[in-house]
């Protein structure tokens, strides 16, 4: 399959944009794009385009992952063509069957069933893949089933892989480890079993601490009742003890009160706190008056001593005026003389204009501006003519040089000989060259074929015979062989059947025996005469028997004999009693007895076939000798010895190979005479020629003869080539000689009518006539300066006057504002304004201070107002609060207030001492608590006494509890530390956590350790089966990639690990680590392009394979052998290069044939563009027109440095009107080149 | 016989009574296979086991039963512990409390049990007797229960065969531990028929032993497993609980299973077929999660995660298990904090792509063939060996590997084993080419 275009309709910066990859039909398309042109962005477009759009992709920032579209058109041998565009999942066809969605099968099947992954994987290397893999040469070590598997799967790091399994594996688990997560997993869970078995409890053990609970529990019960009681004794005891003192004082008090009441008057303590309240208000009022009337007389005083300047203050506003203008006046003296210089500088410019004018006064004159423009553009168009008249006088002159030289060379050159006759016998004998040449191979070729019937007649023993006589042998058929080998095989077959049969017999007849064995050593079986004997025996008795009933007669002897000695009828009953018995047994073991039997009678059968099969055998042998003895007569009758029918039919191939070659030879001979004489022919024919063209021929044989016409014609053709080349040239230089003539004639008239009209100009300018162009140019110049400097000096005079006129006015203001302030006659107006400055300043600084003492004043005479209303208030409230006291106007006041409080503050310690009595009381009212002291009949010792002892009993008791209630807490720590409920069973739970961590790990250790040794096995074994066809064509590449530094690729596959090598040109073996980087790089690409093609040939329909800027790294040489390797994979499939070096571009045309590259350009992009750009991408068309067009512009403006014209463009040579408008619209549009202006007043220029 | 005096619940106003029927409580025994990892609730999933006992009180004392039967396996095993006892003795004085009997059987692993020996139960409390069967008679409510506990860990005798016969006028209750004619994964203790049970002439067989609920009703007899309270690891998933059984004079009216377990196990599978990122996929686990959580709001969750997913995503996550599983695990606890995730497989639904050959791929697929095959018979020595060898380092636990999710090191499953290796194995590759 190939791709011929790919169609960017809507992709990444792309918009209805075209990758042309169509050309060419065998060898490498090179897809050039500068840094930014969307390189990489094309290379996705192309997978996409073939596998799909995938969803996130990262050319979605113009369109959304949905809008992206692509299309693309493949073509193959098989197939035919597709035509289709994508858009998100869809595929639709476009071309033929326009519209139709392609199914996913036909798509499928142009990509010969190949997934994305694996596209990527095997027929698309990058940069960084071969970066990588050029690393993991290093990690491999050479190490050849690594390599070989690697380049066929296309993986970058197969070490990688290794690596990351095994430490995988190792930080899982080792055998002995102790920092593996299986080992850790384990041990934590041993431990945290056996800490758990160490936390349960047993029941006995927490019986016993719950019975400690209970005891504990009872002794603090106890305690508490012997402490109740003794705190009820002591709380009575202390309460009399504590009330005994408070009564008596109570007493004391109540005694007391009655006395302060005997003395005077007495008023409640409120009435007391409000009279001494309103006396202290009285003095401090009267206190108040005295300090704020002392305030008020110092005030007035000071008052009357601030002194005002009123008549200054009356000019404040004037004053303040001039302070601000002081800024403005000294600025304007300043001005005043910066001013008249630049007037001054004005007046001489314009002096100096009137001076190149010729004027000796300014008369105000202004010149038309129509005149001045007039003459400076005849001026300019002076020089162009002058420049015309110039240029047309030196080509007339370079014009009548070259007819002149042309003449001397066609005078030069001499005339040709006639090579009719030798053309003619040279273009009969070229078609025999290659027969000359293949005369030595075809006398080489019968020599070897007469020496291998030699040497093969002597290895097949027919060393002696003629040639005729090997052809004549009477060999025995090809069938005859083949029976003799069925023959043989039959005999074979026939003797193991015989001895399948023998062995099986032998087989049954010792398992037969076996039983027999067996049966007969069975415990208890009878002997099998034993009943025979014992019943003839006990028959003989009874005929002797049955002989004495009927004789009447007992033989005596017999008897004796039979009974041998014993009692005759004693024996016989013996005897009939052993037969019985004999029969028993018998019978008891009849089942083994007749399986022994049967035993027996089989093992008779089985001897007998035995001894039949000895027949068959001795038959079966004499067949084979007669057979054997058939075979030697055969041989005998060609005179060859017989041997193994096998041997045999290779002898007879072999022989039959022979009289091939016996034929073969004679052919070749017959050949080689016939192609002598025909190349001698020739030889004579062309030698005659060559003479007659007066040269001598050659003795070197027909092919230097055929060079040497070959010479002579072209030195022929030549000479008459260079005549008619210079002829053709001289004719057109006379021609253009009138033309020339003419245009020097027409530059010098024009310059002639410009005379005239410059003298006409120059007049009305009051010039004179001989005035240059130049000189003129400046008059011009100075006519329109005149105005302006007219306009400057009359500028400066104006503002110098105003300036003068605003400093006078601000010393007359100044005169008016000192008027009877300030006398000092003569003295500068600034000077008068400081004065003026100051004294205004003292003035408001009096008035500020006489506002303040004003205010304080004001505030002083409130205060003596309220001191004084104070006082008669304080008088009123004492009066009423004697009257409410009932006291006359003699009483002292002092004296009630103070027994009033004293008799109070008795009061108060009174109802203090009865509350203090019922709180002692505990519960007991005061009359209670009160009797309870009168009953007492102790002394305060006594009591004292009794009461410490029983706080000590209480003390002790309460220390007895405390120690009671400990022990409580800590039998109830004890129960309940083995109740903590779940740790037992937590831990367990733990326990259970780490073992299933310990299991997970595990599991996934022997997946990742079986998984690295089983791609240790695989790496083994198909680097074994696959070395040999995949090195030697890696090997083929590599020396071609290096030009031949490097020979092959070596296998060593003696040693442990078997290694790869590369061999240099002379002889020296590197290992992989030992090469350069640059040499390992073309090691893995030849390696990858070795699998390439070994996969290229399992794949049903070829793919494309595409190249990602994998020369890089590459030097020139290099890269131009690597080009010529990929452009040869070009003629197995499509190869696409990309790349983003422009030296690449000539690499590839210098290195590559003609038909053998195809070069697509992508321009730069525009990465400020607010949209896609369109059609950025261009092929090089079938002339290769389009693209150097846009190359010619760009160098061009860029040698320029400024803004071209189209017809500027055009004139430098490298561009033609036909390429003009696809070029500069391409450029334009993709932002590489601006356009300023339009139509024919466009100018372009290169965007920075 | 004995008889025991139980509170009426007639006198409640109902016209029928309520008994809870449940079995192989296995106090304190410990969830298995659950690995645990950053975020996982492990303090939530303690004591799950006493939960779901104290969950099975509260529930028998709003319900106001007249009686709850446990039909065996109160503890587990010979794990000896008081804490244990003591915990069960609280929750059977609670139910005292509320005036509600219980009648035990002893099963297997409470004959082997120390506690079982020493505890005294709490008068409300009744165990059958372990060498001949006994009955207890609630007069009160109408009840003749049957029954007999385990003398010995293995009991082969059919003990059913010689339960009392039944009492004309009561509601007569078979409560027996047995697995009937055997089921997969329980020792086949105390075998019995359903035929013969159903003609014993009760009315309700109690049966515990048997994990997963299960209910018969031959001739109008109830035969029913209640399943186990609480479910320990993954093969003990799904709904948890205890029969409530509503009665009257006319027998049994209705039963109902009740949802009691602290922590429920599930197996769930998501298919990520259609998921293309691993963004993707982990949204959609998630949401599947959930979704199960919302469907089973009852507590904590352990959960199996099994995936479909083909390639490319299950070629990634294959490569990079280690950091997908973390992910998917700190994304479910940041979502709740009520759910354990125990294992994450994926099950890649094409390991094999038959659309081109490719010869790398092809060799690596060959090689774990003639494994499977057996023609590289010293590979398979060599990896049985290998399991074998890492089996054994897990000491007395080596033998129960395979039922904690260590599958794969069970030499019987080397057929799956190879899978998950081939899978592994052509991810690394793909993944690096």
């Amino acid at each position: 399959m190939r791709v011929e275009r790919i169609d960017l309709i809507a992709y990444g910066h792309y918009r209805d944009a075209s990758l042309d990859l169509s050309r060419p039909r065998n060898g490498l398309t090179l897809v050039y794009g500068p840094n930014e042109a969307g390189k990489s962005t094309a290379r996705r477009a192309f997978l996409a385009a073939l596998f799909g759009i995938t969803a996130r992709s990262q050319d979605a920032f113009f369109y959304r992952p949905g809008s992206l579209k692509v299309g693309a058109s493949l073509s193959s041998a098989r197939r035919g063509s597709l035509d289709f565009v994508r858009q998100g999942a869809g595929v639709v066809a476009t071309g033929d069957g326009q519209g139709g969605p392609v199914p996913p099968e036909v798509l499928e099947g142009f990509l010969g069933g190949v997934s994305r992954d694996l596209y990527l994987r095997l027929f698309s290397v990058g940069h960084d893949d071969l970066r990588s893999g050029s690393e993991a040469l290093l990690d491999a070590e050479g190490e050849i089933g690594r390599l070989v598997f690697g380049a066929s799967l296309g993986a970058g790091s197969l070490t990688g892989v290794l690596r990351r399994l095994d430490e995988r594996a190792d930080r899982l688990y080792k055998d002995r480890g102790h920092i593996q997560r299986v080992p850790v997993e384990l041990k934590d869970q041993r431990d945290k079993m056996d800490r758990a078995k160490k936390l349960r409890v047993r029941a006995r053990d927490w019986e016993a601490k719950r019975n400690a609970v209970l005891e504990a529990e009872q002794r603090v019960k106890e305690i508490e009742g012997l402490l109740l009681e003794a705190r009820v004794s002591h709380t009575r005891m202390r309460r009399m003890r504590d009330a005994m003192p408070l009564a008596a004082q109570r007493t004391e008090r109540r005694a007391r009160l009655a006395d302060i009441g005997s003395k005077g008057p007495v008023a409640s303590r409120e009435w007391a706190g409000r009279a001494r309240d309103a006396q202290e208000r009285y003095e401090r009022a009267a206190r108040e008056r005295a300090s704020v009337a002392g305030r008020k007389l110092g005030l007035d005083e000071r008052l009357a001593a601030v002194g005002v300047a009123d008549d200054v203050m009356a000019r404040a506003a004037l004053i303040d005026g001039l302070l601000r203008g002081v800024d403005r006046y000294d600025k304007d003296r300043s001005d005043l003389g910066e001013r008249g210089v630049q007037l001054d500088r004005a007046a001489s410019q314009l002096s100096q204009l009137l001076e190149q004018l010729g004027l000796r006064s300014d008369d105000g004159r202004v010149v038309d501006e129509v005149a001045l423009t007039n003459v400076e553009e005849l001026a300019q168009r002076h020089a162009a003519l002058q420049a015309g008249m110039d240029a047309a006088s030196e080509e007339l002159a370079k014009l009548q040089g070259q007819i002149e030289t042309l003449e001397r060379r066609l005078a030069d050159a001499g005339a040709a000989p006639d090579v009719t006759a030798l053309s003619r016998a040279a273009s009969l004998a070229a078609p025999e060259l290659g027969r000359e040449d293949s005369l030595v191979v075809s006398r080489e070729a019968v020599r070897n074929l007469e020496s291998e019937v030699q040497t093969r007649s002597g290895r097949l023993g027919l060393a002696g015979r003629s040639l005729a006589e090997i052809e004549a042998m009477a060999i025995p058929t090809a069938k005859q062989l083949s029976d003799e080998q069925g023959r043989r095989q039959e005999i074979a077959a026939r003797r193991a059947q015989l001895d399948r049969e023998q062995e099986r017999l032998e087989t049954d007849i010792a398992r037969v025996d076996d039983l027999v064995a067996e049966i007969l050593a069975k415990p208890g079986i009878p002997d099998e005469d034993l009943l025979r004997v014992a019943r003839s025996h006990r028959d003989s008795g009874w005929r002797i028997a049955r002989e004495a009933i009927e004789t009447g007669r007992l033989d005596a002897d017999s008897a004796s004999a039979w009974a041998k000695g014993e009692a005759f009828l004693g024996a016989y009953e013996d005897a009939v009693a052993k037969a019985d018995a004999a029969a028993d047994e018998r019978f008891v073991h009849a089942a083994d007895i007749t399986s022994l039997e049967g035993h027996r009678t089989r093992l008779g059968e089985l001897t007998e076939a035995l001894s039949g099969l000895a027949g068959r055998r001795d038959t079966l042998e004499a067949d084979a000798a007669a057979g054997d003895e058939l075979w030697r007569d055969l041989w005998e009758k060609v005179g060859v010895q017989a041997q193994e029918p096998e041997l045999m039919v290779a002898w007879r191939e072999d022989q039959q190979e022979l009289l091939g070659l016996i034929g073969e030879a004679a052919t070749k001979a017959a050949a080689y005479r016939s192609d002598s004489e025909l190349v001698a022919n020739h030889v004579s024919a062309l030698s005659s020629a060559i003479a007659r063209t007066g040269n001598t021929p050659d003795p070197g044989g027909l092919r230097h003869l055929a060079a040497q016409a070959g010479d002579i014609t072209a030195d022929a053709q030549a000479k008459t080539q260079i005549r008619r080349d210079i002829e053709t040239e001289l004719g057109k230089a006379r021609l253009s000689l009138p033309e020339r003539r003419n245009a020097v004639e027409s530059q010098r008239e024009a310059l002639g009518s410009w005379h005239g009209l410059w003298a006409e100009a120059l007049g009305a300018l009051r010039l004179l006539a001989s005035t240059q162009p130049a000189g003129a140019l400046a008059a011009v110049r100075a006519y329109r300066a005149l105005p302006g400097a007219r306009r400057e000096v009359k500028g400066f005079e104006v503002r110098i006057a105003g300036i003068e006129r605003d400093v006078a006015n601000f010393s007359q203001r100044v005169a008016a504002a000192a008027a009877g302030i300030v006398d000092r006659p003569g003295a500068e107006p600034l000077e008068v304004v400081e004065e003026l400055g100051t004294r205004l300043g003292a003035a408001r600084e009096a008035t500020t201070r006489r506002e303040t003492l004003q205010v304080a004043l004001s505030e002083v005479e409130d205060q003596l107002r309220q001191s004084d209303e104070d006082l008669a208030q304080a008088s009123r409230d004492l009066a009423a609060l004697r009257n409410e006291a009932g006291l006359g106007g003699d009483v002292e006041l002092g004296e009630v207030i103070s027994r009033s409080v004293e008799a109070a503050d008795a009061r108060d310690r009174l109802a203090e001492l009865e509350s203090d009595l019922v709180a002692v009381g505990s519960g007991l009212t005061l009359r209670e608590v009160l009797a309870e002291v009168d009953s007492l009949d102790m002394s305060g010792d006594e009591l004292a006494a009794a009461t410490g002892a029983l706080a000590d009993a209480v003390a002790r008791l309460e220390g007895d509890l405390a120690q009671a209630n400990v022990t409580l807490g800590q039998r109830k720590g004890e129960l309940e530390a083995v109740t903590d409920e779940r740790s037992a069973a937590d831990l367990e739970q733990e326990a259970q956590e780490h073992l299933a961590s310990a299991v997970t790990h595990a599991s996934e250790y022997v997946r990742t350790a079986v998984a690295a040794r089983m791609l240790r096995k695989v790496m083994a074994d198909y680097g074994e089966s696959h070395r040999g066809p995949m090195l030697a064509r890696a090997g083929d590449i590599f020396s071609a990639l290096t030009k031949g530094a490097f020979a092959e690729l070596v296998p060593d596959v003696f040693g442990e690990n078997q290694k790869l090598y590369a061999k240099r040109r002379n002889g020296e073996l590197l290992s992989t680590g030992a090469l350069s980087d640059g040499a390992r790089d073309q090691l893995y690409l030849a390696l990858r392009l070795a699998g390439i093609e070994y996969q290229l040939e399992h794949l049903e329909e070829p793919v494309p394979v595409v190249f990602d800027d994998v020369l890089v790294n590459f030097d020139d040489d290099r890269s131009a052998a690597a080009l010529g390797v990929l452009a040869g994979l070009g003629h197995r499939t499509q190869v696409v290069l990309f790349s983003h070096h422009e030296s690449l571009v000539d690499a590839a045309r210098a290195a590559l044939p003609d038909g053998e590259l195809g070069v697509v350009r992508l321009l730069p992009r525009d990465h400020d563009a607010a949209a896609p750009a369109a059609s950025v991408g261009y092929p090089a068309g079938a002339d290769g027109e389009t693209e150097p067009a846009s190359q010619a512009v760009l160098r061009a403006l860029s040698d320029a440095s400024r803004p071209l014209s189209k017809a500027e463009l055009l004139a430098s040579g490298a561009i033609d009107e036909s390429s003009w408008s696809r070029a500069i619209r391409s450029l334009v549009d993709s932002g590489a080149v601006r356009q300023d202006g339009q139509k024919r007043g466009a100018r372009y220029r290169l965007e920075t | 016989m004995v008889s025991a005096a139980v509170p009426s619940v007639s006198s409640k106003g109902k016209s029928f009574l309520k008994f809870l029927h449940c079995a192989d409580i296995h106090l304190d025994s410990p969830m298995r296979g659950l690995a645990r990892y950053d975020g996982a609730p492990v303090e939530q999933l303690r004591g799950a086991t006493r939960h779901a006992f104290e969950r099975l009180v509260s529930m028998a004392v709003d319900e106001g039963v007249a009686f709850v039967v446990i039909a065996g396996d109160l503890y587990d095993g010979d794990r000896d512990d008081y804490h244990t006892a003591m915990f069960l003795q609280r929750q059977l004085r609670a139910l005292q409390d509320a005036g509600i009997s219980v009648a035990v059987i002893y099963g297997n692993h409470d004959a082997a049990n120390e506690i079982t020996k020493r505890l005294s139960l709490p008068a409300n409390t009744h165990a059958f007797p372990s060498d001949t069967p006994g009955t207890f008679v609630f007069e009160d409510v109408g009840v003749a229960l049957h029954g007999r506990s385990y003398p010995t860990r293995a009991v082969t005798d059919d003990l059913s065969a010689r339960y009392p016969q039944p009492i004309p006028g009561m509601l007569n209750v078979g409560v027996l531990h047995t697995s009937i004619d055997g089921r997969p994964g329980h020792d086949p203790y105390a075998p019995c028929t359903i035929d013969g049970l159903a003609n014993r002439g009760y009315q309700y067989w109690a049966l515990g032993h048997v994990h997963k609920r299960e209910s018969y009703q031959k001739h109008g007899v109830h035969i029913v497993f209640p399943g186990n309270l609480q479910g320990r690891d993954v093969g003990e998933s799904g709904s948890k609980g205890a029969t409530l059984v509503e009665y009257d004079d006319s027998g049994i009216r209705r039963l109902e299973h009740r949802d009691l377990q602290a922590v429920r196990w599930d197996r769930v599978e998501v298919d990520l077929q259609e998921q293309a990122s691993a963004d993707e996929a982990l949204e959609a686990v998630l949401a599947r999660l959930q979704s199960l959580q919302a469907d089973h709001d009852a507590g904590m969750h352990a959960v199996r995660v099994v995936l479909r997913a083909g390639p490319p995503l299950s070629r990634s996550w294959l490569r990079e298990a280690d950091r997908f599983e973390a992910q998917l695990r700190a994304d479910a606890a940041a979502g709740s904090d009520r759910m354990w995730l125990e294992r994450i497989e994926l099950r890649p639904t094409a390991t094999r792509s038959t659309e081109v050959p490719d010869e790398a791929l092809s060799a690596v697929r060959e090689a774990l063939d003639d494994v499977r095959s057996g023609a590289s018979q010293q590979v398979r020595a060599e990896i049985v060996a290998l399991l074998d060898r890492v089996r054994s380092r897990f000491g007395p636990d080596a033998g129960q590997v395979g039922d904690l999710g260590g599958e794969v090191l069970v030499e019987d499953n080397l057929s799956v084993f190879l899978d998950e290796v081939e899978s592994l194995l052509v991810a690394e590759l793909e993944g690096d080419a």
